[in-house]
Protein backbone atom coordinates (compact mmCIF):
# COMPACT_ATOMS: atom_id res chain seq x y z
CA UNK A 1 0.00 0.00 0.00
CA UNK A 2 2.82 2.38 0.90
CA UNK A 3 4.79 1.76 -2.30
CA UNK A 4 2.54 3.74 -4.70
CA UNK A 5 2.50 6.66 -2.25
CA UNK A 6 6.28 6.70 -1.94
CA UNK A 7 6.45 6.37 -5.71
CA UNK A 8 4.20 9.42 -5.97
CA UNK A 9 6.38 11.39 -3.55
CA UNK A 10 9.63 10.83 -5.45
CA UNK A 11 10.44 12.58 -8.70
CA UNK A 12 12.21 15.54 -10.16
CA UNK A 13 10.47 17.75 -7.61
CA UNK A 14 10.35 15.68 -4.44
CA UNK A 15 7.10 16.14 -2.55
CA UNK A 16 6.94 15.25 1.17
CA UNK A 17 4.98 12.07 1.83
CA UNK A 18 2.75 14.00 4.24
CA UNK A 19 1.74 16.28 1.38
CA UNK A 20 0.94 13.20 -0.71
CA UNK A 21 -1.37 12.02 2.07
CA UNK A 22 -2.99 15.41 2.31
CA UNK A 23 -3.50 15.66 -1.45
CA UNK A 24 -5.04 12.22 -1.40
CA UNK A 25 -7.34 13.16 1.46
CA UNK A 26 -8.34 16.36 -0.32
CA UNK A 27 -9.18 14.49 -3.48
CA UNK A 28 -11.01 11.54 -1.93
CA UNK A 29 -12.75 13.05 1.09
CA UNK A 30 -12.61 16.78 0.41
CA UNK A 31 -10.49 17.18 3.54
CA UNK A 32 -9.43 20.72 2.63
CA UNK A 33 -5.77 20.56 3.63
CA UNK A 34 -3.80 23.54 2.35
CA UNK A 35 -1.87 21.89 -0.52
CA UNK A 36 -0.31 23.85 -3.39
CA UNK A 37 -2.68 23.27 -6.34
CA UNK A 38 0.29 22.49 -8.57
CA UNK A 39 1.49 19.78 -6.17
CA UNK A 40 -2.07 18.59 -5.90
CA UNK A 41 -2.25 18.31 -9.70
CA UNK A 42 1.12 16.59 -10.03
CA UNK A 43 0.21 14.03 -7.40
CA UNK A 44 -3.35 13.28 -8.36
CA UNK A 45 -3.26 13.49 -12.17
CA UNK A 46 0.29 12.49 -12.90
CA UNK A 47 2.35 10.65 -10.31
CA UNK A 48 -0.27 8.60 -8.49
CA UNK A 49 -1.87 7.00 -11.57
CA UNK A 50 1.61 6.41 -12.92
CA UNK A 51 2.75 4.66 -9.74
CA UNK A 52 -0.45 2.63 -9.57
CA UNK A 53 -0.14 1.48 -13.20
CA UNK A 54 3.52 0.63 -12.62
CA UNK A 55 2.57 -1.39 -9.54
CA UNK A 56 -0.27 -3.21 -11.31
CA UNK A 57 1.98 -3.91 -14.27
CA UNK A 58 4.74 -5.32 -12.07
CA UNK A 59 2.32 -7.53 -10.18
CA UNK A 60 0.62 -8.77 -13.36
CA UNK A 61 3.85 -9.56 -15.20
CA UNK A 62 5.28 -11.31 -12.12
CA UNK A 63 2.20 -13.54 -11.79
CA UNK A 64 2.30 -14.30 -15.53
CA UNK A 65 5.96 -15.26 -15.34
CA UNK A 66 5.41 -17.43 -12.28
CA UNK A 67 2.47 -19.28 -13.83
CA UNK A 68 4.35 -19.87 -17.09
CA UNK A 69 7.44 -21.10 -15.24
CA UNK A 70 5.36 -23.56 -13.23
CA UNK A 71 3.17 -24.85 -16.05
CA UNK A 72 6.01 -25.24 -18.55
CA UNK A 73 8.49 -26.57 -15.94
CA UNK A 74 10.91 -24.01 -17.27
CA UNK A 75 12.94 -21.62 -15.12
CA UNK A 76 13.36 -19.26 -18.08
CA UNK A 77 9.69 -18.92 -19.03
CA UNK A 78 8.37 -15.37 -19.01
CA UNK A 79 5.81 -13.51 -21.15
CA UNK A 80 8.59 -11.36 -22.64
CA UNK A 81 11.00 -14.19 -23.52
CA UNK A 82 8.21 -16.41 -24.89
CA UNK A 83 7.13 -13.73 -27.34
CA UNK A 84 3.74 -13.08 -25.73
CA UNK A 85 4.62 -9.43 -25.11
CA UNK A 86 5.92 -9.07 -28.67
CA UNK A 87 2.68 -10.53 -30.03
CA UNK A 88 0.66 -8.18 -27.84
CA UNK A 89 2.70 -5.23 -29.14
CA UNK A 90 2.02 -6.26 -32.73
CA UNK A 91 -1.70 -6.55 -32.05
CA UNK A 92 -1.83 -3.21 -30.28
CA UNK A 93 0.18 -1.41 -32.96
CA UNK A 94 -1.95 -2.96 -35.67
CA UNK A 95 -5.02 -1.47 -34.03
CA UNK A 96 -3.43 1.89 -33.22
CA UNK A 97 -1.70 2.51 -36.53
CA UNK A 98 -3.49 0.56 -39.18
CA UNK A 99 -6.67 2.25 -37.98
CA UNK A 100 -8.72 -0.73 -36.95
CA UNK A 101 -10.20 1.60 -34.30
CA UNK A 102 -8.15 3.86 -32.08
CA UNK A 103 -10.50 3.81 -29.08
CA UNK A 104 -8.85 2.26 -26.05
CA UNK A 105 -10.62 -1.03 -25.56
CA UNK A 106 -10.07 -2.24 -29.12
CA UNK A 107 -6.32 -1.63 -28.64
CA UNK A 108 -6.18 -4.01 -25.68
CA UNK A 109 -8.33 -6.50 -27.57
CA UNK A 110 -5.87 -6.28 -30.46
CA UNK A 111 -3.07 -6.88 -27.97
CA UNK A 112 -4.88 -9.92 -26.55
CA UNK A 113 -5.35 -11.46 -29.99
CA UNK A 114 -1.70 -10.77 -30.79
CA UNK A 115 -0.59 -12.31 -27.50
CA UNK A 116 -2.62 -15.47 -28.05
CA UNK A 117 -1.42 -15.80 -31.64
CA UNK A 118 2.18 -15.47 -30.45
CA UNK A 119 1.74 -18.03 -27.69
CA UNK A 120 0.06 -20.49 -30.04
CA UNK A 121 2.90 -20.08 -32.53
CA UNK A 122 5.62 -20.46 -29.90
CA UNK A 123 3.92 -23.43 -28.21
CA UNK A 124 3.45 -25.15 -31.57
CA UNK A 125 7.05 -24.53 -32.56
CA UNK A 126 8.31 -25.77 -29.18
CA UNK A 127 6.22 -28.94 -29.52
CA UNK A 128 7.45 -29.65 -33.04
CA UNK A 129 11.05 -29.17 -31.99
CA UNK A 130 10.72 -31.46 -28.97
CA UNK A 131 10.29 -28.85 -26.23
CA UNK A 132 9.43 -30.28 -22.87
CA UNK A 133 10.47 -30.50 -19.27
CA UNK A 134 13.90 -31.99 -20.02
CA UNK A 135 16.96 -29.74 -20.05
CA UNK A 136 17.12 -29.78 -23.84
CA UNK A 137 13.35 -29.31 -24.10
CA UNK A 138 13.56 -26.24 -21.87
CA UNK A 139 16.09 -24.72 -24.23
CA UNK A 140 13.83 -25.53 -27.19
CA UNK A 141 10.94 -23.60 -25.62
CA UNK A 142 13.14 -20.53 -25.10
CA UNK A 143 14.51 -20.78 -28.64
CA UNK A 144 10.97 -21.01 -29.99
CA UNK A 145 10.18 -17.89 -27.93
CA UNK A 146 13.09 -16.05 -29.53
CA UNK A 147 11.91 -17.03 -33.00
CA UNK A 148 8.39 -15.86 -32.14
CA UNK A 149 9.61 -12.58 -30.63
CA UNK A 150 11.74 -11.83 -33.68
CA UNK A 151 8.87 -12.56 -36.03
CA UNK A 152 6.38 -10.39 -34.17
CA UNK A 153 8.88 -7.56 -33.65
CA UNK A 154 9.54 -7.63 -37.40
CA UNK A 155 5.80 -7.51 -38.07
CA UNK A 156 5.48 -4.54 -35.70
CA UNK A 157 8.30 -2.69 -37.47
CA UNK A 158 6.72 -3.51 -40.81
CA UNK A 159 3.35 -2.12 -39.75
CA UNK A 160 4.97 1.04 -38.38
CA UNK A 161 7.12 1.57 -41.48
CA UNK A 162 4.17 1.06 -43.79
CA UNK A 163 1.42 2.90 -42.06
CA UNK A 164 2.63 5.25 -39.36
CA UNK A 165 3.52 8.91 -39.78
CA UNK A 166 6.98 9.95 -38.58
CA UNK A 167 5.57 11.41 -35.39
CA UNK A 168 3.42 8.35 -34.69
CA UNK A 169 6.43 6.13 -35.31
CA UNK A 170 8.56 7.98 -32.76
CA UNK A 171 5.84 7.74 -30.13
CA UNK A 172 5.33 4.05 -30.79
CA UNK A 173 9.02 3.21 -30.68
CA UNK A 174 9.23 4.88 -27.26
CA UNK A 175 6.13 3.04 -26.09
CA UNK A 176 7.50 -0.31 -27.35
CA UNK A 177 10.40 -0.09 -24.88
CA UNK A 178 7.99 0.28 -22.00
CA UNK A 179 6.69 3.71 -21.21
CA UNK A 180 4.53 4.99 -18.40
CA UNK A 181 4.32 8.65 -19.29
CA UNK A 182 0.85 9.81 -20.11
CA UNK A 183 -1.03 7.13 -18.16
CA UNK A 184 -4.38 8.37 -16.83
CA UNK A 185 -6.87 7.14 -14.30
CA UNK A 186 -8.68 5.19 -17.05
CA UNK A 187 -5.49 3.17 -17.46
CA UNK A 188 -5.36 2.52 -13.71
CA UNK A 189 -8.77 0.86 -13.70
CA UNK A 190 -7.98 -1.22 -16.77
CA UNK A 191 -4.61 -2.34 -15.37
CA UNK A 192 -6.18 -3.13 -11.98
CA UNK A 193 -8.87 -5.23 -13.66
CA UNK A 194 -6.25 -7.15 -15.66
CA UNK A 195 -4.15 -7.87 -12.58
CA UNK A 196 -7.19 -8.88 -10.54
CA UNK A 197 -8.15 -11.45 -13.18
CA UNK A 198 -4.63 -12.91 -13.25
CA UNK A 199 -4.28 -12.88 -9.44
CA UNK A 200 -7.66 -14.45 -8.68
CA UNK A 201 -7.21 -17.12 -11.36
CA UNK A 202 -3.74 -18.00 -10.05
CA UNK A 203 -4.88 -18.05 -6.41
CA UNK A 204 -7.84 -20.27 -7.27
CA UNK A 205 -5.42 -22.79 -8.81
CA UNK A 206 -2.62 -22.76 -6.22
CA UNK A 207 -2.97 -26.48 -5.42
CA UNK A 208 -2.99 -27.45 -9.07
CA UNK A 209 0.10 -25.30 -9.63
CA UNK A 210 1.83 -27.06 -6.71
CA UNK A 211 0.98 -30.42 -8.29
CA UNK A 212 3.07 -29.55 -11.37
CA UNK A 213 6.25 -29.78 -9.25
CA UNK A 214 7.08 -33.22 -10.67
CA UNK A 215 5.83 -32.58 -14.20
CA UNK A 216 2.56 -32.70 -16.10
CA UNK A 217 2.10 -36.49 -15.91
CA UNK A 218 2.54 -36.42 -12.18
CA UNK A 219 0.02 -33.57 -11.96
CA UNK A 220 -2.46 -35.62 -14.01
CA UNK A 221 -2.01 -38.64 -11.76
CA UNK A 222 -2.74 -36.35 -8.78
CA UNK A 223 -6.13 -35.59 -10.30
CA UNK A 224 -5.35 -32.25 -11.96
CA UNK A 225 -7.19 -31.86 -15.29
CA UNK A 226 -3.93 -30.75 -16.88
CA UNK A 227 -5.15 -29.42 -20.22
CA UNK A 228 -8.04 -27.46 -18.72
CA UNK A 229 -5.88 -25.93 -15.98
CA UNK A 230 -3.12 -25.03 -18.44
CA UNK A 231 -5.68 -23.52 -20.82
CA UNK A 232 -7.42 -21.38 -18.18
CA UNK A 233 -4.22 -20.16 -16.56
CA UNK A 234 -2.39 -19.38 -19.79
CA UNK A 235 -5.44 -17.60 -21.17
CA UNK A 236 -5.84 -15.50 -18.00
CA UNK A 237 -2.17 -14.55 -17.75
CA UNK A 238 -1.82 -13.90 -21.50
CA UNK A 239 -4.90 -11.66 -21.29
CA UNK A 240 -3.44 -9.76 -18.35
CA UNK A 241 -0.08 -9.42 -20.12
CA UNK A 242 -1.79 -8.19 -23.28
CA UNK A 243 -3.83 -5.52 -21.49
CA UNK A 244 -0.77 -4.34 -19.57
CA UNK A 245 1.34 -4.25 -22.73
CA UNK A 246 -1.35 -2.20 -24.47
CA UNK A 247 -1.03 0.40 -21.68
CA UNK A 248 2.71 0.46 -21.01
CA UNK A 249 4.42 -1.35 -23.86
CA UNK A 250 6.44 -4.53 -23.45
CA UNK A 251 8.46 -4.38 -20.22
CA UNK A 252 10.99 -7.19 -20.05
CA UNK A 253 12.53 -9.27 -17.28
CA UNK A 254 9.96 -8.54 -14.54
CA UNK A 255 8.11 -11.79 -15.17
CA UNK A 256 11.38 -13.70 -15.34
CA UNK A 257 13.27 -12.39 -12.33
CA UNK A 258 10.58 -11.64 -9.73
CA UNK A 259 9.25 -15.23 -9.33
CA UNK A 260 12.79 -16.46 -8.70
CA UNK A 261 13.27 -13.84 -5.99
CA UNK A 262 9.94 -14.87 -4.46
CA UNK A 263 10.89 -18.57 -4.52
CA UNK A 264 14.15 -17.74 -2.84
CA UNK A 265 12.23 -15.97 -0.07
CA UNK A 266 9.21 -18.23 0.59
CA UNK A 267 9.91 -21.59 -1.07
CA UNK A 268 7.86 -23.26 -3.78
CA UNK A 269 4.32 -23.45 -2.33
CA UNK A 270 2.09 -21.37 -4.59
CA UNK A 271 -0.29 -20.31 -1.82
CA UNK A 272 2.52 -18.03 -0.67
CA UNK A 273 4.42 -17.74 -3.95
CA UNK A 274 1.58 -16.11 -5.93
CA UNK A 275 0.86 -13.20 -3.54
CA UNK A 276 4.54 -12.66 -2.71
CA UNK A 277 5.47 -12.57 -6.41
CA UNK A 278 2.71 -10.05 -7.05
CA UNK A 279 3.94 -7.89 -4.17
CA UNK A 280 7.61 -7.98 -5.18
CA UNK A 281 6.66 -7.30 -8.80
CA UNK A 282 4.63 -4.29 -7.74
CA UNK A 283 7.38 -2.77 -5.60
CA UNK A 284 10.06 -3.60 -8.18
CA UNK A 285 8.32 -1.84 -11.03
CA UNK A 286 7.36 1.23 -8.98
CA UNK A 287 11.00 1.51 -7.91
CA UNK A 288 12.16 0.98 -11.52
CA UNK A 289 9.83 3.77 -12.63
CA UNK A 290 11.17 6.16 -9.99
CA UNK A 291 14.72 5.39 -11.15
CA UNK A 292 13.69 5.83 -14.79
CA UNK A 293 12.33 9.28 -13.96
CA UNK A 294 15.27 10.41 -11.82
CA UNK A 295 18.40 8.76 -13.30
CA UNK A 296 18.96 11.29 -16.10
CA UNK A 297 18.01 14.81 -14.97
CA UNK A 298 15.44 16.48 -17.18
CA UNK A 299 14.67 13.29 -19.07
CA UNK A 300 12.59 10.14 -18.49
CA UNK A 301 14.08 6.85 -19.63
CA UNK A 302 11.83 4.10 -20.94
CA UNK A 303 11.15 1.87 -17.92
CA UNK A 304 12.10 -1.18 -19.98
CA UNK A 305 15.66 0.11 -20.06
CA UNK A 306 15.83 0.09 -16.26
CA UNK A 307 14.25 -3.36 -15.85
CA UNK A 308 16.63 -4.75 -18.47
CA UNK A 309 19.65 -3.25 -16.71
CA UNK A 310 18.62 -5.06 -13.52
CA UNK A 311 17.04 -8.07 -15.20
CA UNK A 312 19.68 -9.09 -17.72
CA UNK A 313 22.37 -9.84 -15.10
CA UNK A 314 19.78 -11.65 -12.98
CA UNK A 315 18.80 -13.64 -16.08
CA UNK A 316 22.45 -14.63 -16.51
CA UNK A 317 22.61 -15.87 -12.92
CA UNK A 318 19.41 -17.93 -13.33
CA UNK A 319 20.79 -19.37 -16.56
CA UNK A 320 24.02 -20.46 -14.86
CA UNK A 321 22.21 -21.92 -11.85
CA UNK A 322 19.69 -23.78 -14.02
CA UNK A 323 22.61 -25.22 -15.99
CA UNK A 324 24.44 -26.47 -12.91
CA UNK A 325 21.25 -27.93 -11.35
CA UNK A 326 20.44 -30.31 -14.21
CA UNK B 1 -11.98 -51.90 -6.01
CA UNK B 2 -11.53 -53.72 -9.30
CA UNK B 3 -9.30 -52.57 -12.14
CA UNK B 4 -10.06 -54.12 -15.50
CA UNK B 5 -8.45 -53.74 -18.90
CA UNK B 6 -10.37 -54.99 -21.91
CA UNK B 7 -8.58 -55.60 -25.19
CA UNK B 8 -6.30 -52.55 -24.82
CA UNK B 9 -4.27 -51.44 -27.81
CA UNK B 10 -1.99 -48.48 -28.45
CA UNK B 11 -0.15 -47.46 -31.61
CA UNK B 12 2.77 -45.13 -32.06
CA UNK B 13 3.67 -43.97 -35.58
CA UNK B 14 1.80 -46.87 -37.15
CA UNK B 15 3.45 -49.49 -34.95
CA UNK B 16 1.51 -51.38 -32.27
CA UNK B 17 3.12 -50.66 -28.90
CA UNK B 18 0.39 -52.65 -27.17
CA UNK B 19 -2.18 -54.99 -28.61
CA UNK B 20 -5.05 -57.03 -27.24
CA UNK B 21 -4.23 -56.69 -23.53
CA UNK B 22 -6.96 -57.91 -21.20
CA UNK B 23 -6.44 -58.34 -17.46
CA UNK B 24 -8.14 -57.84 -14.11
CA UNK B 25 -6.83 -56.95 -10.65
CA UNK B 26 -9.00 -57.13 -7.54
CA UNK B 27 -8.62 -55.90 -3.97
CA UNK B 28 -5.64 -57.33 -2.11
CA UNK B 29 -4.12 -58.76 -5.28
CA UNK B 30 -0.64 -57.97 -6.53
CA UNK B 31 -0.22 -58.30 -10.29
CA UNK B 32 3.37 -58.20 -11.55
CA UNK B 33 4.21 -56.92 -15.05
CA UNK B 34 7.37 -58.46 -16.44
CA UNK B 35 8.98 -58.39 -19.86
CA UNK B 36 12.15 -57.28 -21.62
CA UNK B 37 12.97 -53.60 -22.16
CA UNK B 38 10.58 -51.97 -24.60
CA UNK B 39 7.92 -54.66 -24.20
CA UNK B 40 5.27 -52.08 -23.28
CA UNK B 41 5.17 -52.25 -19.46
CA UNK B 42 5.35 -48.50 -18.93
CA UNK B 43 2.87 -47.78 -21.71
CA UNK B 44 0.42 -50.26 -20.20
CA UNK B 45 0.73 -48.62 -16.78
CA UNK B 46 0.10 -45.19 -18.27
CA UNK B 47 -3.04 -46.48 -19.99
CA UNK B 48 -4.23 -48.12 -16.77
CA UNK B 49 -3.54 -44.86 -14.88
CA UNK B 50 -5.70 -42.91 -17.31
CA UNK B 51 -2.81 -40.62 -18.32
CA UNK B 52 -3.16 -41.67 -21.95
CA UNK B 53 -6.36 -42.55 -23.77
CA UNK B 54 -6.04 -46.00 -25.32
CA UNK B 55 -6.41 -46.17 -29.10
CA UNK B 56 -8.37 -49.40 -28.75
CA UNK B 57 -10.15 -51.10 -25.86
CA UNK B 58 -11.29 -49.80 -22.49
CA UNK B 59 -10.19 -49.53 -18.87
CA UNK B 60 -12.87 -50.09 -16.22
CA UNK B 61 -12.81 -49.07 -12.57
CA UNK B 62 -15.35 -51.14 -10.66
CA UNK B 63 -17.14 -51.75 -13.94
CA UNK B 64 -17.31 -48.03 -14.83
CA UNK B 65 -15.44 -46.85 -17.96
CA UNK B 66 -12.54 -44.72 -16.80
CA UNK B 67 -12.66 -42.55 -19.94
CA UNK B 68 -15.89 -40.98 -18.58
CA UNK B 69 -14.48 -40.20 -15.12
CA UNK B 70 -13.05 -36.84 -14.08
CA UNK B 71 -9.29 -36.84 -13.46
CA UNK B 72 -9.82 -36.05 -9.78
CA UNK B 73 -12.20 -38.98 -9.34
CA UNK B 74 -9.60 -41.32 -10.83
CA UNK B 75 -6.87 -39.88 -8.59
CA UNK B 76 -8.96 -40.53 -5.46
CA UNK B 77 -9.10 -44.22 -6.33
CA UNK B 78 -5.76 -44.82 -7.98
CA UNK B 79 -2.17 -43.64 -7.52
CA UNK B 80 0.80 -44.02 -9.84
CA UNK B 81 4.50 -44.13 -9.02
CA UNK B 82 6.10 -43.35 -12.37
CA UNK B 83 9.75 -43.86 -13.27
CA UNK B 84 12.06 -40.91 -12.74
CA UNK B 85 9.70 -38.01 -11.97
CA UNK B 86 12.06 -35.22 -10.99
CA UNK B 87 11.90 -31.60 -9.92
CA UNK B 88 14.30 -28.68 -9.70
CA UNK B 89 12.03 -26.90 -7.20
CA UNK B 90 13.22 -26.23 -3.70
CA UNK B 91 10.68 -28.49 -2.01
CA UNK B 92 10.83 -30.38 1.28
CA UNK B 93 10.17 -34.12 1.45
CA UNK B 94 7.05 -33.49 3.52
CA UNK B 95 5.70 -31.00 0.94
CA UNK B 96 6.41 -33.46 -1.87
CA UNK B 97 4.51 -36.21 -0.05
CA UNK B 98 1.72 -33.75 0.83
CA UNK B 99 1.07 -33.36 -2.92
CA UNK B 100 -0.60 -36.76 -2.63
CA UNK B 101 -3.51 -35.08 -0.84
CA UNK B 102 -4.23 -32.88 -3.90
CA UNK B 103 -7.23 -34.87 -5.21
CA UNK B 104 -8.92 -34.68 -1.78
CA UNK B 105 -8.61 -30.90 -1.37
CA UNK B 106 -10.40 -27.96 -2.88
CA UNK B 107 -11.44 -24.43 -1.97
CA UNK B 108 -14.19 -25.77 0.30
CA UNK B 109 -12.17 -28.57 1.88
CA UNK B 110 -8.86 -27.03 2.89
CA UNK B 111 -5.89 -28.81 4.43
CA UNK B 112 -6.75 -30.32 7.83
CA UNK B 113 -5.25 -32.44 10.60
CA UNK B 114 -6.54 -35.54 8.80
CA UNK B 115 -4.35 -34.72 5.81
CA UNK B 116 -1.37 -34.30 8.14
CA UNK B 117 -2.09 -37.74 9.57
CA UNK B 118 -2.15 -39.30 6.09
CA UNK B 119 1.19 -37.67 5.25
CA UNK B 120 2.80 -38.77 8.54
CA UNK B 121 1.61 -42.33 8.11
CA UNK B 122 2.80 -42.50 4.51
CA UNK B 123 6.25 -41.19 5.51
CA UNK B 124 6.52 -43.77 8.31
CA UNK B 125 5.47 -46.62 6.05
CA UNK B 126 8.38 -46.03 3.69
CA UNK B 127 10.74 -45.36 6.59
CA UNK B 128 11.32 -41.69 5.73
CA UNK B 129 9.91 -40.02 8.85
CA UNK B 130 13.36 -38.83 9.90
CA UNK B 131 13.95 -37.08 6.54
CA UNK B 132 10.61 -35.25 6.38
CA UNK B 133 12.08 -31.77 6.67
CA UNK B 134 15.01 -32.36 4.32
CA UNK B 135 15.19 -30.64 0.96
CA UNK B 136 14.29 -32.85 -2.02
CA UNK B 137 17.58 -32.12 -3.80
CA UNK B 138 19.58 -33.60 -0.89
CA UNK B 139 17.94 -37.05 -1.16
CA UNK B 140 19.64 -40.06 -2.73
CA UNK B 141 17.98 -41.82 -5.66
CA UNK B 142 16.59 -44.51 -3.38
CA UNK B 143 15.21 -42.01 -0.89
CA UNK B 144 13.50 -40.14 -3.72
CA UNK B 145 11.90 -43.35 -4.92
CA UNK B 146 10.58 -44.07 -1.43
CA UNK B 147 9.28 -40.49 -1.15
CA UNK B 148 7.40 -40.98 -4.43
CA UNK B 149 5.82 -44.13 -2.99
CA UNK B 150 4.91 -42.21 0.17
CA UNK B 151 3.28 -39.54 -2.02
CA UNK B 152 1.23 -42.24 -3.73
CA UNK B 153 0.22 -43.75 -0.37
CA UNK B 154 -0.81 -40.30 0.92
CA UNK B 155 -3.31 -40.31 -1.93
CA UNK B 156 -5.03 -43.10 0.03
CA UNK B 157 -5.66 -45.13 -3.14
CA UNK B 158 -7.49 -48.40 -3.54
CA UNK B 159 -5.38 -49.21 -6.57
CA UNK B 160 -1.65 -48.59 -6.72
CA UNK B 161 0.37 -48.67 -9.95
CA UNK B 162 4.17 -48.80 -9.71
CA UNK B 163 6.67 -48.62 -12.56
CA UNK B 164 9.84 -50.46 -11.51
CA UNK B 165 9.83 -48.98 -8.00
CA UNK B 166 12.83 -51.02 -6.84
CA UNK B 167 15.22 -49.43 -9.33
CA UNK B 168 17.89 -47.41 -7.52
CA UNK B 169 17.16 -49.08 -4.19
CA UNK B 170 19.61 -51.06 -2.11
CA UNK B 171 18.62 -54.65 -1.41
CA UNK B 172 17.19 -53.98 2.06
CA UNK B 173 14.89 -51.27 0.75
CA UNK B 174 14.00 -53.34 -2.33
CA UNK B 175 12.72 -56.07 -0.05
CA UNK B 176 10.98 -53.67 2.31
CA UNK B 177 9.16 -51.99 -0.58
CA UNK B 178 8.00 -55.36 -1.95
CA UNK B 179 6.87 -56.40 1.51
CA UNK B 180 5.07 -53.09 2.01
CA UNK B 181 3.31 -53.37 -1.35
CA UNK B 182 2.20 -56.94 -0.67
CA UNK B 183 0.81 -55.98 2.74
CA UNK B 184 -1.25 -52.97 1.60
CA UNK B 185 -4.39 -55.02 1.07
CA UNK B 186 -5.31 -52.96 -2.02
CA UNK B 187 -5.06 -53.82 -5.70
CA UNK B 188 -1.50 -53.39 -6.95
CA UNK B 189 -0.01 -53.49 -10.44
CA UNK B 190 3.78 -53.43 -10.34
CA UNK B 191 6.25 -53.51 -13.22
CA UNK B 192 9.39 -55.39 -12.19
CA UNK B 193 12.71 -56.26 -13.75
CA UNK B 194 13.94 -58.79 -11.21
CA UNK B 195 12.13 -62.08 -11.91
CA UNK B 196 12.93 -63.42 -8.45
CA UNK B 197 11.10 -60.41 -7.00
CA UNK B 198 8.26 -61.13 -9.41
CA UNK B 199 7.94 -64.58 -7.83
CA UNK B 200 6.36 -62.89 -4.78
CA UNK B 201 3.44 -61.47 -6.80
CA UNK B 202 0.05 -63.18 -6.70
CA UNK B 203 -0.07 -63.26 -10.47
CA UNK B 204 2.23 -62.27 -13.31
CA UNK B 205 1.51 -60.80 -16.73
CA UNK B 206 4.35 -61.38 -19.19
CA UNK B 207 4.66 -58.83 -21.98
CA UNK B 208 6.66 -59.11 -25.17
CA UNK B 209 6.47 -56.66 -28.10
CA UNK B 210 3.25 -55.25 -26.70
CA UNK B 211 1.50 -58.63 -26.53
CA UNK B 212 0.43 -60.53 -23.46
CA UNK B 213 2.43 -63.78 -23.58
CA UNK B 214 1.16 -65.33 -20.36
CA UNK B 215 -1.00 -64.48 -17.37
CA UNK B 216 -1.14 -66.58 -14.22
CA UNK B 217 0.63 -67.60 -11.03
CA UNK B 218 4.41 -67.04 -11.05
CA UNK B 219 5.18 -70.76 -10.69
CA UNK B 220 3.10 -71.60 -13.76
CA UNK B 221 4.09 -68.62 -15.88
CA UNK B 222 7.86 -68.52 -15.42
CA UNK B 223 8.65 -71.90 -16.90
CA UNK B 224 11.91 -72.57 -18.75
CA UNK B 225 10.25 -72.54 -22.19
CA UNK B 226 8.71 -69.09 -21.70
CA UNK B 227 11.89 -67.66 -20.14
CA UNK B 228 13.88 -68.83 -23.16
CA UNK B 229 11.30 -67.52 -25.65
CA UNK B 230 10.59 -64.10 -24.06
CA UNK B 231 13.78 -63.19 -22.22
CA UNK B 232 16.29 -65.21 -24.24
CA UNK B 233 17.82 -66.88 -21.19
CA UNK B 234 18.21 -70.44 -19.93
CA UNK B 235 16.86 -70.71 -16.38
CA UNK B 236 17.37 -73.30 -13.69
CA UNK B 237 15.22 -73.41 -10.58
CA UNK B 238 16.71 -74.04 -7.13
CA UNK B 239 14.98 -74.54 -3.83
CA UNK B 240 15.91 -72.16 -1.02
CA UNK B 241 16.56 -74.38 2.03
CA UNK B 242 15.52 -71.47 4.29
CA UNK B 243 11.82 -71.48 3.34
CA UNK B 244 11.46 -74.01 0.54
CA UNK B 245 10.61 -71.38 -2.09
CA UNK B 246 11.74 -71.59 -5.70
CA UNK B 247 14.67 -69.42 -6.83
CA UNK B 248 15.63 -68.86 -10.47
CA UNK B 249 19.15 -68.67 -11.79
CA UNK B 250 19.78 -67.45 -15.32
CA UNK B 251 22.35 -68.34 -17.94
CA UNK B 252 22.84 -67.16 -21.50
CA UNK B 253 21.10 -69.43 -24.01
Amino acid sequence: MAAPLIGAALGETPIPIATVWQALANQLFGAGYPVDPIDQGIIWSYRLPRALVAGACGAGLAISGLVLQTLLRNALADPYLLGISAGASTGAVLVAVAGLGAAFLPMSVGALLGALAAFALVAGLARLSGGGPSARGAAQIVLAGIAGSQLFNALTSFIIARSASAEQARGIMFWLLGNLSGVRWDDVWLAAAAVTVALVTALWHVRSLDAFAFGTESAASLGVPVRRVQGILILATAAATAVLVSITGAIGFVGLVVPHAARFLVGSRHARLVPVSALIGMVFLIAADVIARMLVPGQTLPIGVVTALVGAPAFAIILIRAGSAS
Amino acid sequence: MMLQAIDLGQSLRGRDVLDGISLTVGPGQVLGLVGPNGSGKSTLLRLLAGLVRPDRGRVLLDGQPMAAMPQRGIARRMALVAQSAETSDRISVRDAVALGRTPWLDAFRPWSARDDAHVDRALRRVDLGHLADRDWSTLSGGERQRAHIARALAQDPQILLLDEPTNHLDIRHQLSILELVAGLGIAVVIALHDLNHAMHCDRLAVLQDGQLQALGSPEKVLDPALLARVFGVRASALIDPHDGSRVLRFHPC
